[in-house]
């Protein structure tokens, strides 16, 4: 699982890597736990 | 003469004289007449002048001392000063005694020398129903709308789906997501937004957030949002938007998985799955606020992090 976040307003071609603000790799592992706790 | 008496002197020649037979009688003229009595008196003249206002009157002397005042208070009210210089207050009320109290929107204080303001009850009234089931927001959690559980929903293209949520406490949400299943393909372009309530449906748009790009599987796309939310009830809007991809497979409430909770546990005929929001057909660019609705059984859930 991935998490891709942009910055305030989404999507924006003039913005730096198009306003997305940070990407991050969720182990399966915390990923599983967490479908599992909820 | 002057006794009417002719006299004559004898001649010699004989006269006969025929005695006067008449006498003559010459009578004197009489005294003037009184004189006649004086002409009428003429009009009064016209009244002069008013004379001029008299000087001022001397001052008159000062009065007699006034007596001394007397203040008698009864509670609430009290007095701190004297009988002739009064100091005035109302004691502050408690449970046993009258008095005055401080408002206040607090809906979780347990004071009791305060009393609630209309605000609070309001507040109060509003999150009565849910406060026993749902806890307060913790800051990292997502939320969506509480359906038992999640599956995969493919959507349709262009189409805005709106799910409810019920938030319990005012709270301010720094993100807003929505989450690809494993079978998607393609690239695209997600709108994500949210909605008041009005008597039950999609109203006035509150955020339109912007839109993010998925084109990649099972990956959360989310956007950066800051928004307060007050006590009440909000639809979570999602429209796929641009060009559709081969498959538009979100994480979502699928056919036949009901939302178990008091928001939405209905449908428009009783033998129906229960519903899952609403949707709304033709929306291409921003949102607006909601047009024509038809409830879903089926739609991809939208989630707010909380700040």
């Amino acid at each position: 699982m991935k998490i891709i976040t942009y910055g305030l307003g989404g999507y924006d071609e003039s913005k730096p890597n198009k306003n997305i603000v940070e990407e991050i790799d969720i182990p399966d592992e915390e990923q599983n736990e967490a479908d599992r706790q909820a | 003469m002057s006794d009417n008496t002719l006299t004559v002197t004898e001649v010699v020649n004989s006269v006969t004289v025929t005695p006067v037979t008449n006498t003559v009688t010459v009578s004197e003229v009489g005294t003037q007449g009184p004189a006649g009595t004086n002409g009428t008196n003429g009009t009064n003249g016209t009244n002069g002048a008013t004379g001029a206002t008299g000087a001022t009157g001397a001052t008159g002397a000062t009065g007699a001392q006034g007596s001394s005042g007397v203040v008698t208070v009864n509670a609430p009210l009290t007095n701190a000063g004297t009988s002739s210089a009064a100091d005035l207050s109302v004691s502050t009320g408690t449970t046993s005694a009258v008095g005055v109290l401080q408002l206040t929107d607090s809906v979780s204080s347990t004071s009791t020398t305060t009393a609630a303001t209309a605000n609070a009850v309001k507040t109060a009234y509003d999150s009565s129903l849910v406060k026993g089931v749902q806890l307060p927001y913790r800051a990292g959690l997502y939320y969506k709308t509480p359906n038992a559980q999640y599956g995969t929903q493919t959507i349709s293209h262009q189409v805005t789906y709106y799910t409810p949520i019920f938030v319990n406490t005012s709270n301010t949400f720094d993100r807003i997501a929505c989450t690809t299943q494993a079978t998607f393909s393609g690239t695209t372009t997600v709108r994500l937004g949210i909605y008041s309530d009005s008597a039950g449906s999609p109203s006035t748009l509150i955020l339109d957030a912007g839109t993010v790009t998925p084109a990649a599987t099972a990956t959360v796309y989310q956007i950066t949002i800051s928004q307060t939310l007050a006590t009440g009830f909000y639809w979570l809007a999602f429209c796929q938007q641009g060009t559709a991809p081969t498959i538009a497979a979100y994480v979502g409430n699928a056919n036949s998985q009901s939302v178990a909770n008091l928001l939405i546990n209905a449908n428009t005929t009783p033998t129906a799955n229960q519903l899952a929001g609403f949707f709304q057909l033709s929306v291409t660019g921003a949102f607006a606020n909601a047009g024509t609705l038809t409830a879903t059984t089926g739609a991809p859930f939208v989630y707010i992090r909380s700040a």
